[in-house]
């Protein structure tokens, strides 16, 4: 099974990451490239997401998963080939109100350790201007499997 | 902010989780992930999800994802704060902290326990643990996290107004 980030991504190969996490595929986390070839994370706008009915805000549990989903299938993608990394912690900021639209996610591993990533997540909607933010650390590598 | 608590209307356990489960029959998503309403005190609340394969974040062991369990305490956290305010209201997570301690069991439901441990005029500081049902001495999760209070939403205390009936225009 592909599972790596290194060449152009197709629709085959990053269904096949998702599926990797049956969480990440029931909240139908896409994964595609943007111009300059980053990979960018997609959460299509679901109606079961709505966290506030009445503004129509999401969930920030559904953002915070997402954004988990999208850190880890990052770390699958580039480091983590044949197996689960596992999250120690997260640290979701909220910096302003969700829309009823599609969210995007850029993953920056900060520190790629051998058995410890530290990587920050940023979430966007139509504007680009950041919604959410979140720091997590993820344990891989032998520290996963104990 | 001030650190004088609001003036809270008589707290009533019951007509909270009614209104509760009444909130909870109209949303969308809750009815999607079937959380339960466990049990509402002042200034806590609990919360159950019952264990569903969709969830699973680790095939191989059949462990719950930890986004689910955040979505959970995210949830419960807001009732909480409401139990603590002593009505329902419309809020928003500021920030949220999720330790993940250990795996979870293939087939257990998540139970989350929530406490507001300070209130402002302004925002509720909300902290809890996540157990599996039948395993209450050793914790799955830790959440901390902070609500502001009064945001824009359902105020289900007060008669519809119009704006919510028209999708807050």
């Amino acid at each position: 099974m592909a599972k790596y980030f290194d060449f152009l991504l197709d629709d085959k190969n990053t269904a096949d990451i998702v599926s990797s996490i049956p969480f990440a595929k029931y909240l139908d986390i896409k994964i595609q490239q943007n111009i300059n070839g980053e990979i960018i994370f997609r959460l299509p706008f679901a109606e079961k997401n709505i966290g506030n009915p009445i503004i129509r805000a999401l969930h920030g549990g559904i953002m915070a998963s997402f954004m988990e989903c999208s850190a880890t299938l990052m770390i699958i993608g580039t480091v983590a080939h044949d197996y689960l990394p596992k999250c120690v912690n997260q640290t979701t900021e909220y910096l302003s109100r969700s829309k009823d639209v599609d969210s995007f996610a850029k993953v920056k591993m900060n520190r790629v350790g051998r058995r410890v990533i530290h990587s920050t997540t940023t979430c966007w909607q139509e504007e680009g201007k950041p919604v959410v933010i979140s720091h997590a650390r993820f344990l891989v590598g032998s520290a996963a499997e104990a | 902010m001030s650190d004088k608590k609001p003036s809270a209307p008589a707290f009533d356990p019951e007509q909270m989780k009614a209104m509760h489960k009444m909130f909870m029959g109209n949303h969308p998503g809750f009815l999607e992930y079937q959380f339960e309403v466990v049990d509402i005190l002042e200034g806590k609340a609990s919360m159950r999800l019952p264990y569903n394969e969709k969830f699973v974040g680790d095939k191989v062991t059949g462990s719950i994802h930890g986004g689910i369990i955040t979505l959970l305490m995210d949830t419960a956290g807001g009732l909480c704060s409401m139990a603590s305010i002593g009505k329902m209201t419309a809020l928003a997570t500021l920030d949220l902290r999720m330790d993940y301690l250990r795996p979870t069991t293939r087939g257990l439901s998540i139970l989350a326990e929530m406490e507001c441990y300070h209130l402002t005029s302004s925002a509720a500081f909300v902290r809890g643990m996540a157990y599996e049902e039948g395993e209450e001495n050793v914790a799955v999760a830790h959440m901390a996290a902070t609500f502001m209070l009064n945001t824009k939403g359902p105020d289900l205390m007060s008669k519809p107004r119009f704006s919510d009936v028209n999708g807050g225009k």
